[in-house]
């Protein structure tokens, strides 16, 4: 995590699905309509840096002047990669799971959902996926096959399980090779 | 400043190192791991500094450093002392070898018999050591460096960030070697100058900061505090003295209570034991040589 | 890059082996450098030791076939060199490493005490001091094997122990610590990061409900 963080920000760039609280003139090509207004209710699919903000800055207050804060400009709808279908699947079965197939930055997206809703739920089912996937990770990196056919588990891995892989592996190897040397 | 006054005090333990290293070995060790960094420390309650002494200090300098998030102080006095003792170990083995030519040559003229050759391992063997000995102090100073200079370039913008602050108790000489400041200012500016020549100055003024820490995620990185760390829990430096911050449990085990910020979770640190934590956790712990990273 | 990024905030086994070379070992020398009171003490016979990263008391006091301490990196030189052999540690021989393996054995959720170097020691003294081993070398190495590979497992199996707030792990070698280090610091880690995107507010009330 950090300003430069590349996987971050490529993770901030995946598309939430986004329902507008407001007419707004202008916005249509959104929706593929360019130069016309968005209407009410439309549903858009809309960058999460950018749905972050439209779901968290309030919109016109005189528009509806008698609701206690105005309501934000969009409403952050829960995309598929987080739906019960989803979660399911994690629950049953965290390492039949292609992650990688759901999205290439699963954690960082699901740890952004959980940070925007404080969705208690979904930090109990990561935490669960997390511990019975790494531990996969860990069987494979230290068993040391390379160069074989790669097993089908390794291509589900989302982009920080890749990277975990690859540092636990390069670490159990090292160690090995020191052991057969001396 | 600074550094003048530690270079002083470092000639003047030099000066103790003269006596017979086996009675300071022998003696009681005042000195703690990190305390050997304050001047005047290092002969607190009379203790000599030995060479030992100081190899498993920088030991400990070069394992908490290559493991810390953060770019840790530098111990002045004991890298001057270091870089001293190489320069002189240097001379000395010289020394040495020059002599040893002489006597092997005076040998060879005597056509030397197998009693020759018994004393030329006895004078052979102690050169080769001594040279492989000094090898393993200039490995450890090396990565030592090595890594630190890693640190100063990674936290380019954050040191020049530390210097801006007026609050701060420990200065930025203090936290880096003359070298390292110099080189940290130089590095520093050359790169903003790039950046600068760049990309930043054909964007809109607004948008030129490369050190605006006001949005969501700060632009400066800055040592991860809360990273977890591998530790081992040291205890005090000497049993002599009382530690405030000790506790003793029931069973006669000794511990530190720790708190984890964030869970509000305390955990009770058993002196010989080795945990993961955060480092924030055991920062201060570290700085007292009190934990040690592994 | 004036540190090799894959050894940053960790170490490479040859530097642990560096670390672990620093610890003393007895050995039994074949020479002599004491010198006797009644020789002439303003010129000795030979040159004098003279050490910066180990003390040098011990190698300027030798006497043949009297044991004595030094650092496992300076015995390894002096046994290359023909000049001691090395007392193995006492429980590298078979019948102590049977009873560590037992004990792992029995125990699946705690680590035999063994030294904190274990591994390391074990592995230089097999390939440079054979010969110096109470027991016959290839079967010690067998042992030693059974000791990791039983060690291994159950750190595998201590993996779903990881957790966002803190581990204790006593009587992990060193090497193994080093081994074990990218994972379960990228797991704890990212752990962390998942528990810290809750609030924490809520998270305290729970606790006390």
């Amino acid at each position: 995590m950090g300003y430069y963080d590349i996987d971050d920000i490529l993770a901030d760039a995946a598309k939430f699905p986004c329902r507008f609280n407001y007419a707004v003139p202008g916005l249509g090509y959104l929706e593929g309509n360019v130069g016309e207004e968005i209407k009410k209710n439309a549903k858009v699919e809309l960058p999460l840096w950018l749905a972050r903000i439209l779901a968290i800055v309030g919109g016109d207050e005189e528009a509806d002047p008698d609701s206690e804060g105005a309501l934000p400009f969009v409403e952050l709808l829960a995309p598929e990669i987080l739906s019960s279908r989803v979660m399911n699947a994690i629950k049953s079965s965290p390492v039949a799971l292609d992650v990688h197939s759901i999205n290439a930055h699963f954690y960082a997206l699901a740890v952004k959902w959980a940070t925007l809703f404080d969705d208690r739920e979904l930090v109990r089912v990561l935490n669960y996926m997390l511990l019975e996937r790494t531990r996969e990770i860990h069987n494979h990196a230290a068993s040391g096959t390379l160069g074989g056919a790669p097993s089908t588990f390794m291509l589900t891995l989302d982009e920080f399980e890749k990277k975990l892989y690859r540092d636990t592996h390069s670490g159990c190897k090292e160690t090995r090779h020191w052991i057969v040397r001396k | 400043m600074n550094i003048d006054i530690d270079d002083i005090l470092a000639d003047l333990d030099r000066d103790t190192t003269a006596v017979d290293q086996t009675l300071t070995s022998q003696g009681q060790n005042d000195t703690t791991v990190f305390g050997s960094d304050v001047p005047g420390s290092d002969k607190a309650g009379g203790a000599a500094v030995s060479p030992v002494r100081d190899f498993e200090a920088l030991m400990t300098h070069w394992r908490n450093e290559r493991l810390s998030p953060e770019l840790l102080p530098y111990p002045h006095a004991l890298m001057a002392r270091m870089l001293r003792r190489v320069q002189e170990q240097l001379e000395h083995i010289e020394c040495i070898s020059m002599g040893y030519l002489e006597t092997l040559g005076e040998e060879d003229n005597d056509a030397a018999g197998d009693s020759g050759s018994n004393s030329n391992v006895l004078n052979k063997l102690p050169l080769l050591c001594m040279e492989a000995d000094l090898e393993r102090l200039k490995f450890v100073l090396r990565s030592y460096v090595r890594c630190r200079l890693a640190k100063v370039d990674k936290y380019s913008l954050y040191l020049r960030q530390l210097a801006q602050d007026n609050e701060r108790m420990v200065p930025l000489s203090g936290l880096l070697s003359r070298q390292e400041l110099e080189y940290h200012e130089r590095h520093s500016a050359i790169l903003l100058k790039l950046l600068n020549n760049t990309i930043l100055r054909h964007m809109p003024p607004e948008l030129q900061a490369v050190d605006d820490n006001e949005g969501s995620v700060k632009m400066v990185e800055e040592p991860e505090w809360d990273r977890f760390v591998f530790v081992y829990v040291r205890g005090p430096s000497s049993p002599r003295d009382p530690d405030p911050a000790l506790e003793v449990g029931p069973d006669g085990q000794c511990f530190y209570n720790v708190m984890i910020q964030g869970l509000r979770e305390e955990v009770e640190l058993t002196v010989g034991g080795i945990y993961v934590m955060r480092y924030n956790v055991v920062r201060e712990l570290i700085m007292e040589g009190k934990v040690e990273l592994i | 890059m004036s540190l090799p990024w894959n050894i940053q905030e960790t170490f490479s086994p040859e530097e642990i082996q560096f670390i672990v070379e620093n610890e003393p070992i007895k050995i039994f020398p074949r020479f002599t450098t004491r010198v006797s009171l009644r020789g002439d003490r303003a010129k000795p016979a030979h040159t004098r030791w003279k050490l910066v990263t180990a003390d040098d008391h011990p190698l300027n006091n030798l006497v043949a076939i009297q044991t004595t301490e030094v650092a496992l990196w300076m015995a390894l030189l002096l046994k290359q060199q023909g000049k001691c052999s090395i007392v193995a540690p006492g429980w590298l021989r078979l019948s102590q490493l049977q009873k560590y393996i037992d004990y792992e054995l029995k125990h699946a959720e705690r680590f035999s005490e063994l030294p904190w170097n274990w591994l390391v020691v074990a592995q230089l003294l097999f390939s440079k001091a054979a010969d110096d081993l109470h027991d016959p070398v290839h079967l010690l190495r067998g042992k030693i094997q059974d000791l990791r590979e039983i060690r291994l497992g159950k750190i595998g199996q201590g993996l779903k122990h990881l957790n966002e707030s803190h581990l204790q792990l006593d009587n992990l070698s060193l090497l193994e610590i080093n081994e074990l280090r990218p994972f379960v610091l990228g797991v704890m880690n990212k752990l962390k990061q998942v528990h810290s995107s809750i609030s924490e507010e809520r998270g305290s009330e729970d606790y006390y409900e």
